[in-house]
């Protein structure tokens, strides 16, 4: 019994324990339930009217100024790209609205709002300096820039005011010099959009604007554990958020790629050759043009030489035809002749003997022909008298070359394998023209002129460059020469004059011996 | 005989080699010179020398305008002595003075001098004075577009742009053609823009100098920060702004101003530390010198703050630098 009731009243004891044991719990528990509330009411910023932010609302604060800022700067962007000739001016407002935005997405998907914000804060301010204060739009964009300064200015005010709802104006300064500090200490760079809060500042300057949503200032503390969870629950909707303007941005990276490809130099430089190749190939078409002209205009004027020829030739030969005809008129008459001068001679043979009359009546033959054919006789003139001899000499020098059938031939000959060279050199032409070492031989030309060009524009300022450190050099030289002339005439005047005054000083001081003495 | 030509061809060549190093210096800034913004240091001022050893943290409470600089000078004392640590409380200059009163800082930055007020509850708790010791410059420049013709203004025009009240006494003036502009500018309005902080420092001197210590006008569009304010100056051709020369961009340029309607004069370090340039003013720390003198460790940072690399930072920060007998008389009030 005793062991019974001795159980009972363990229990009891270990009940009532247990019941002092969670009424002790309860304003613990309680206490941690209002704590946490009270960090969950804490975990914002309170903007200056007093309504208090909280992390959820600032971050679609941020993620709304980030869609205002991608319609801005598209805006923006798109009035540079419009109707613009130049292939930089487009390829750089379409880089300036990819890296722009992708940035202002990649910052409002952060995992702090409070960090959206600063990194948002310096992405905008930094780039609305580089493109406006530095001149940078005006430099790159020269006339369509306004644009650009227009929408970046409208964003920048945008974000200022946004984190003027947050920030002390004492922060806000901070922040200001902070971001001014960076950029005069980082005065080339120009790809701003991805430097982040981080990255910036003095450790001060950053401590100070980093303590924000620590409760420094006009805003709420922000319990960590509060904004962990927050971080989880935000995490699926900035991946929904994202995925949503993926595609865009995927679009105008593409169009970059293209763009940057274009840029290339090795790109430009194939472009170039492929517009070289154009205009070669357009000049050959020229030239291939007029190559069958040029050959035409050549053919004619053989023909023209050959028709010119053809008809001396013609005349030339008629005349030789007739000279011909007489030639055998003549030598019927002249067989005639001999004929009735053989039966003369045999009948004077007969008569006077053989032996003397034979020359006698050659020699009156001879004469009978020289008298008979005069123009035809060449070869009795060396049996004329002197006298004769240089009148028919003055005749034939007249007439002379009248006809000659070889050197007739023999132009002939020429002119035909004139006209066969020619038909080579045409059909070779041809060829030529059709034969992908024309094209080669062109190219090698043009690269040749360029190279030849640019040497010589090298060239040229090497001289340039070479006359004008020479003629410093010569000024330097000069101006050391004048300065030394210089203090030479004021020695050497110095010298004259004062020498003078010494030795004048020296004659009326009174000698040092006589002072002894 | 020979020895004496010797020695004249020898003077000869170092007066020409002397003349080319005095052309080459005069061609150049003093050194160090800051980049970009090309403030000079003066190079008679002494090098910073370490006398003791530091550590320990010093308060300092006051104007915000010094704050950034207090940190640079913070940043460079403490690559000398690591144990130094100086804890820096903005909220302007107003909150210097009770600081010092309450002892809750030993060092009291402010950019205005103390009231007479200031300083008679100061003397009146301690027995004696505070110490002022000017530790920089800085100027306010008026800013207009770069395409803007007009360079030069008076304060008194700036009054009559600027002020509801105008207390200098001029006319109301609403566009640039009053200011001398013509052609396409004669009837241009004005466009201005300023602080939306009533408390920012260059709000309250262009405010005391400018506007006689008269109330600006509403229809002014104001912006949170200066860097904002003058860029906003150059987006708008007919803007026109004040703020600290520091903030120069390309597409502003600064416009020599005149108190006395005759002599202009432009923000240079010479013009605001020889008093020519009317909206310069000092930027100042109070210290509590009791009749033991100044705390060790203060006086060593106020040593490091007016010597050469105190004075370069300052440089670097925008300000203007002191010149050597601005930076002397600084140390021999540490001293005394």
């Amino acid at each position: 019994m005793m062991s019974t009731a001795g159980h009972h009243s363990r229990s009891l004891r270990g009940l009532w324990c247990g019941v002092r044991f969670q009424l002790m719990l309860l304003p613990v528990l309680l206490s941690a339930c209002t704590s946490t509330k009270q960090a969950q009411e804490a975990a914002g910023l309170r903007d200056k009217s007093g309504k208090l932010i909280t992390m959820a609302e600032l971050d679609q604060l941020n993620k709304g100024y980030a869609d205002r800022y991608m319609t801005l700067i598209v805006t923006a962007c798109e009035a540079l790209e419009k109707d613009n000739p130049s292939l930089e001016q487009r390829r750089m407002a379409h880089l300036i609205k990819l890296v722009g935005v992708t940035s202002a997405y990649d910052i409002v998907t952060n995992a702090d709002p409070y960090t959206e914000l600063l990194d948002l804060l310096l992405m905008v301010t930094l780039q609305s300096q580089v493109w406006i204060d530095d001149a940078r739009a005006d430099d790159f964009f020269k006339e369509r820039a306004d644009e650009l300064v227009k929408r970046l200015r409208r964003a920048r005010i945008e974000i200022w005011e946004l984190a003027a709802r947050v920030m002390t104006q004492e922060q806000l300064e901070v922040m200001d010099r902070l971001i001014w500090d960076w950029k005069r200490d980082n005065p080339d760079v120009s790809l701003v959009s991805f430097v982040r809060f981080n990255e910036i500042g003095s450790s001060r300057g950053k401590s100070i604007i980093a303590n924000v949503p620590k409760g420094t200032g006009l805003l709420a503390p922000v319990d960590e554990a509060t904004r962990a969870v927050d971080d989880l629950r935000l995490l699926a909707e900035r991946g929904f958020y994202l995925s949503k303007r993926l595609p865009f941005l995927l679009n105008w990276q593409m169009e970059a790629g293209v763009n940057e490809l274009l840029a290339k130099p090795e790109v430009q430089k194939q472009m170039a050759a492929v517009t070289n190749i154009g205009e070669a190939a357009k000049e050959m078409a020229k030239q291939g043009d007029r190559l069958p002209a040029q050959v035409a205009e050549e053919r004619a004027e053989i023909f023209k030489e050959i028709d010119r020829r053809q008809k001396d030739l013609s005349s030339t030969l008629t005349q030789s035809n007739e000279v011909v005809k007489s030639m055998q008129e003549l030598a019927v008459v002249v067989k005639e002749i001999s004929v009735n001068l053989k039966g003369t001679v045999e009948t004077a043979g007969h008569l006077m003997g053989k032996d003397s009359a034979e020359p006698v009546l050659a020699a009156a033959l001879i004469r009978a022909s020289a008298t008979t054919a005069p123009a035809h006789s060449g070869n009795g003139s060396s049996q004329k008298s002197p006298a004769t001899r240089a009148a028919a000499t003055t005749a034939s020098t007249q007439s002379s070359k009248a006809f000659d059938i070889e050197e007739y031939r023999s132009a002939a000959k020429d002119l035909t394998g004139t006209v066969k060279e020619l038909n080579q050199l045409v059909s070779s032409a041809d060829k030529l023209v059709a034969s992908p070492a024309w094209t080669v031989r062109l190219g090698e030309i043009n690269q040749a002129t360029e190279q030849r060009v640019r040497q010589a524009t090298h060239d040229s300022r090497d001289i340039v460059d070479m006359i004008f450190q020479r003629t410093i050099a010569g000024a330097a030289i000069i101006l050391g020469m004048f300065g030394i002339y210089r203090v030479f005439t004021v020695w050497l005047a110095r010298r004259a004059f004062g020498g003078h005054a010494r030795r004048e000083t020296r004659d009326h001081r009174p000698p040092v011996g006589g002072e002894q003495v | 005989m020979k020895s004496k030509y010797f020695w004249i061809i020898g003077m000869a060549t170092c007066f020409v080699l002397a003349a080319f190093n005095v052309h080459a210096q005069s061609t150049q800034p003093a050194v160090p010179s800051v980049p970009q913004l090309n403030i000079a240091v003066d190079s008679r001022i002494a090098d910073y020398r370490k006398s003791m050893a530091v550590s320990g943290k010093v308060e300092a409470i006051g104007s915000s305008t010094i704050s950034n600089l207090l940190s640079r000078w913070s940043e460079g004392f403490k690559s000398m002595h690591p144990g130094f640590e100086l804890s820096v409380t903005g909220g302007g200059s107003a909150t210097a003075p009770p600081a010092l009163l309450d002892g809750k800082c030993t060092l009291a930055p402010m950019s205005r001098a103390m009231k007479k007020s200031e300083i008679a509850d100061f003397e009146k708790k301690f027995g004696y004075r505070p110490v002022e010791i000017k530790v920089a410059m800085d100027a306010l420049a008026v800013y207009v577009h770069r395409n803007n013709p007009v360079q030069k203004i008076t304060l008194q025009q700036l009054d009559s742009i600027f002020s509801s009240t105008r207390k200098l006494g001029g006319p109301s003036i609403i566009n640039w053609g009053q200011l001398g502009a013509d052609g396409v500018w004669a009837n241009r309005t004005i466009d201005l823009y300023g602080y939306r902080n009533t408390g920012a420092g260059a709000y309250t001197i262009f405010s005391e100098i400018a506007l006689g210590g008269g109330d600006f006008l509403a229809d002014i569009i104001t912006e949170p920060v200066s860097s904002s304010i003058v860029q906003a100056v150059g987006a708008d051709e007919a803007g026109i702004t004040y703020a600290s020369r520091f903030f120069q961009t390309r597409r502003t340029h600064t416009l020599a101003i005149s108190a006395d309607g005759v002599n202009f004069y432009d923000p240079t370090p010479e013009n605001a530390l020889s008093g020519k340039y009317p909206l310069a003013r000092f930027l100042y720390i109070y210290v509590n010198k009791s009749p033991q003198g100044i705390e060790p460790k203060t006086a060593e940072f106020l040593r490091f703050i007016l010597s050469k690399q105190g004075q370069t930072l300052v440089a670097k920060d925008g300000n203007f630098p002191l010149n050597a007998e601005l930076a002397a008389e600084g140390l021999g009030m540490i001293a005394k």
